[in-house]
């Protein structure tokens, strides 16, 4: 688990400017290791030879203005896109362009940006269906246990009083905190956590921060993606800057924010 | 602590949900039962007390309409599988209706296979036939797959008339094959009580399915695709289990007709495009999503018709043809307006409304009592093709 | 449906002139059907329907009430069109935001309409005409009918196309069929709109109707094979553009001319649907379908 490379290319902010598009990573650089991941639609270029790594039970921040390139990323990484070029390694074993379901089963989760619940049925059983086995003769949740097992993930986000709620009753926040409930049920060792701040009050944002810690604590790598860094500076570890689909800038939350380029990027308003 | 509350919501929940046995199951059993005494009830006459105004009579002429009738609800059953489930609306699902009848019937006629050996050589092929459509058809989605289902069938209905030697062009194939075990119109209960058997077999497989985790997942597909393969579920797996099951009873309930003393293997009857339609107007009206009612709405297709044509004695001339395309051509005209007002009236399907109307008449106050189907009245018709717009559109989520 | 009888010899200038003039029929049939698809983003399987009543129409007005072939074709165009719009309202605006159920009452009425027409005119096809005559075009003959039919399939196309991408109302059409919410936005009333494209749906549907009837005769199952036709056409060309579906029509025209002069007159109309099967597994979202592009 060797973090040389982007150590050595990261170790200052004019060190980033210079040379962002020549590094490149190996297997063993992270547990989840993107290098030069390209995505095109028709013509157009989202995500440009793009590379990055992500380490052991860290929170990794991935930030980048609207358009950037930061879903189409995320959606390479697990599997939803098939990517144009470049290789994705999850825990050193090559995982390109395999389908997202996969990916989960071998422990990288994901939740939607856009909340994706299961309109049709309650809090608790849109948990307890990621708890259901990929297998089509299975009867567990039929005997309760995977219930038992829903309720308390439920409970684990915050959502107890809402257990037979649908979906479209919760908040906002609380649409989230289910996101992140199906999510764990997977049983995740690392979890992408898409746009979880957009649209929360701030106390919400605290809270939701709060959580995301607390599940670091527990032993699990987090990446989130934001395109927003107020929230976000203060409860990464480390940031990854993406803009017009490759990378800007990498470092820690100081030294993203003192980054000339991504000022710039931000018009110098979001910081 | 956490833990003792969450199981603790739980249980009180389940307890909640079944305050002893629910009413909708003592009624379907009792409606099982009417339909094994059936035959008990020989040469009674069912009416509305005035002499020779809509009188039934229990004959065999009446059984052997109930066996093509139950028959036809095991085909509903089968699209509701696939689509009232999994939301992969069929259009075609005559098409695998056709392939089990057709390779039963001339394996029995062309190389003297007996149809207990014929029939199961049929259920296979159909459920090829759901390999051969379904997993190409697997990379589209919503109308696109519609599409395919809808030509697919029209493909082979033009092999079929192009390979005229083979098929029996529009004539069919005559003479007729042999009935099932040589249970003929003499043996009308005996064929009677062969389809009930399976009938209520392939309800209770079907229900198993839909109520193990398969069919949480068979729902899930419904509402969001992309939401199943983010929990580590593989929805092709399942999408093509539930087509291939689907093509499989399909295929059983062709080839199970054609062996009865009515069924022959003519294409108007196995494969025209009023079976496609039939089944699907079945399983709306009985309600998409819950097995037992495709299989009532499946019953009230294949019988009522029929029963118009019995019933109404200035019509001559019975003729007895599966799906209501007889001489007497204006039952299946009454028949789609009597369907067209019902959808109007209750677009979430017989069964439901019932149910619903019991629940309100009892006072019961919970929503989601129908929750072992998971859907509400029209919400799971609503929600299929509501993916559908995003998906033509361009799915502006991604 | 393509006419065997013009088809014997394959000279390349002969085989174009029968594409231009089924294709050109062919996108007037998948018309009606694009722009509800497009615009209410439902699928009007009772399309074939209104068909088969333009041709009965036509049927009534012209032949057995003696008014001749164009007092039917003027009938069918707005008898089709008013009956088109009075379903709409009765019974889709109801339900136009569930697109199955729209489906599925759509295909309950369009068997009843079958059923209805079989029941009052029997199953023998009635036949239509409107011009006599034929004549020879770079060596194809060519009826003056289908001429007609041609150039009047053209002016209809072209007018539509006039509207939409020009006048306020079409305009108006456009957008909503890209955004209800945001047509709603800007004030535009999507019911007015939807009945606007349900009543010239219907019209056109109604003239395509008559046109197909002067080629094969009008009988009760007649708006079927159109039907799935126009489903291949608007999968092909993209959903909801007319310029699309005028491209997918002639590429399933030409298929069909093709088969029928190169392969086998049999064949008619299994060709273009093996290629629609085709397209579909390779490319899914059609052949000038638009490509999911991010935001």
């Amino acid at each position: 688990m060797s973090s040389e490379p982007e150590q050595g290319t990261t170790a200052g902010p004019d060190a980033t400017d210079a040379t962002p598009q020549t590094e490149s990573y190996g297997p063993d650089d992270g547990i989840l290791v993107a290098n030069n991941l390209r995505k095109e639609f028709g013509g157009l270029v989202a995500v440009e030879d793009f590379s990055f790594a992500v380490e052991e039970q860290e929170i990794l921040g991935f930030i980048g203005p609207n358009g950037a390139g930061k879903s189409t990323t995320f959606n390479c990484v697990t599997g939803f896109y098939e990517p144009t070029g470049g290789t994705v390694w999850y825990q050193g074993e090559e995982v390109t362009g395999k389908p997202s379901y996969e990916m989960v089963n071998a422990g990288l989760a994901r939740t939607f940006q856009h909340f994706r619940p299961l309109h049709d049925r309650s809090v608790v059983d849109n948990v307890a269906l990621a708890l259901v086995e990929d297998s089509l003769f299975s009867f567990s949740g039929l005997r309760g246990g995977t219930k038992e097992r829903a309720a308390q993930l439920c409970e684990r986000v915050g959502l107890a009083d809402d257990l037979h709620r649908l979906p479209d009753e919760l908040p906002h926040a609380g649409l989230l905190r289910l996101e992140l409930a199906r999510a764990l049920a997977t049983d995740p060792t690392l979890l992408l956590v898409d746009e979880p701040f957009a649209g929360l009050a701030g106390s919400e944002v605290e809270r939701i921060s709060t959580l995301i810690r607390e599940l670091r604590e527990e032993g699990l790598t987090l990446v989130v993606v934001d395109h927003n860094m107020r929230g976000l500076l203060s409860l990464i570890d480390r940031a990854v800057v993406i803009n017009f689909g490759s990378k800007l800038a990498e470092g820690t939350p100081e030294e993203i924010r003192n980054n000339e380029e991504v000022q710039r990027a931000y018009l110098g308003g979001d910081l | 602590m956490s833990e003792d509350t969450a199981s603790g919501r739980i249980t009180e929940e389940s307890d909640r949900s079944f305050p002893g046995v629910p009413v909708r199951y003592i009624v379907g059993a009792l409606g099982l039962l009417v339909l094994a005494a059936l035959p008990v009830m020989a040469d009674m006459e069912l009416g509305l007390g005035v002499p020779g105004v809509f009188v039934l009579v229990i004959d065999e002429l009446f059984l052997l309409d109930l066996t093509v009738a139950l028959y036809f609800g095991m085909f509903a059953m089968s699209w509701d599988t696939v689509s009232g489930y999994t939301g992969q609306i069929s259009f075609g699902h005559g098409l695998f209706f056709a392939v089990g009848a057709y390779t039963s019937a001339l394996l029995n006629l062309g190389h003297g296979f007996d149809p207990i050996l014929s029939i199961p050589v049929g259920v296979v092929l159909a459920a090829v036939a759901g390999i051969i459509i379904g997993v190409p058809a697997l990379r589209l989605r919503g109308p696109y797959l519609s599409l395919v289902t809808l030509v697919a069938p029209i493909i082979l209905l033009n092999l079929f008339i192009f390979r005229s030697d083979i098929f029996g062009g529009e004539l069919g194939l005559s003479p007729g094959p042999e009935n099932f075990l040589g249970y003929g119109v003499g043996q009308a209960s005996m064929v009677y009580y062969v389809a009930l058997a399976l009938f209520v077999f392939i309800m209770a497989v079907l229900l198993l399915v839909t109520r193990s985790d398969a069919g949480r997942v068979f729902t899930a597909i419904r509402e969001d695709e992309d939401a199943v393969a983010s929990v580590g579920l593989n929805p092709a797996k399942f999408k093509i289990f539930a087509f291939v099951l689907s093509a499989a009873i399909g295929g059983l309930a062709g080839a199970m007709y054609v062996h009865t003393p009515r069924g022959g293997a003519t294409y108007s009857e196995l494969f025209s495009t009023t079976v496609n339609v039939e089944v699907i107007i079945a399983a709306v009206l009985g309600g998409m999503g819950t097995i037992v009612g495709a299989a009532i709405g499946g019953i009230f297709v294949g019988l009522v018709p029929k029963l118009l044509d019995e019933l109404a004695v200035e019509i001559p001339g019975f003729v007895p043809v599966f799906g209501g395309t007889s001489v007497s051509e204006i039952d299946f005209l009454i028949f789609a307006v009597i369907t067209l007002f019902l959808l109007y009236v209750l677009p979430g399907g017989i069964l439901r409304a019932v149910i619903h109307g019991g629940q309100r008449a009892r006072g019961w106050r919970r929503g989601d009592e129908v929750a072992t189907d998971g859907g509400r009245p029209q919400r799971v018709i609503t929600r299929v093709v509501g993916r559908w717009r995003e998906q033509l559109r361009g799915d502006d989520d991604e | 449906m393509v006419d065997p009888t013009v088809s014997l010899q394959a000279a390349p200038s002969t085989v174009l002139v029968q594409i231009l003039i089924l294709s050109s029929l062919y996108a007037l049939v998948a018309l009606g059907f694009t722009l509800i698809f497009g615009v209410g983003g439902v699928l009007n399987l009772a399309h074939g329907a209104n068909i088969t009543i333009g041709a009965f129409v036509a049927y009534v007005v012209g032949v057995q009430q003696g008014l001749g072939g164009f007092a039917g074709l003027a009938a069918a165009f707005v008898v089709t069109g008013i009956l088109s719009g009075v379903y709409y309202l009765g019974l889709i605006k109801r339900i136009q935001d569930e697109p199955i159920m729209v489906m599925i009452i759509t295909l309950v009425t369009a068997v009843a309409v079958e059923e209805a027409i079989r029941f009052v005119y029997g199953s023998q096809p009635k036949v239509l005409g409107l011009l006599s005559g034929r004549i020879n075009l770079a060596g194809s003959t060519v009826t003056y009918t289908q001429l007609f039919a041609f150039a009047l399939s053209a002016l209809l196309i072209g007018a539509l196309f006039v509207f939409v991408n020009y006048s306020r109302h079409g305009k108006a059409l456009m957008a909503t069929s890209m955004s209800h919410k945001g047509a709603a936005l800007v004030g535009i009333e999507a019911d007015r709109i939807n009945l606007v494209v349900w009543v010239a749906a219907g019209a056109l549907a109604g003239v395509a109707g008559v046109f197909l009837a002067t080629r094969q005769g009008a009988s009760w199952a007649m708006g079927r094979t159109p039907l799935v036709l126009s489903f291949s056409i608007v999968v092909l060309g993209g959903i909801g553009s007319i310029r699309g579906s005028v491209l997918g029509a002639f590429v399933v025209g030409t298929l069909e001319v093709l088969t029928v002069q190169y392969v086998d007159s049999s064949l008619t109309g299994l060709t273009p649907l093996l290629v629609l099967v085709v397209v579909l597994l390779l490319r899914p979202e059609g052949l000038f379908g638009r490509e999911l592009v991010e935001a």
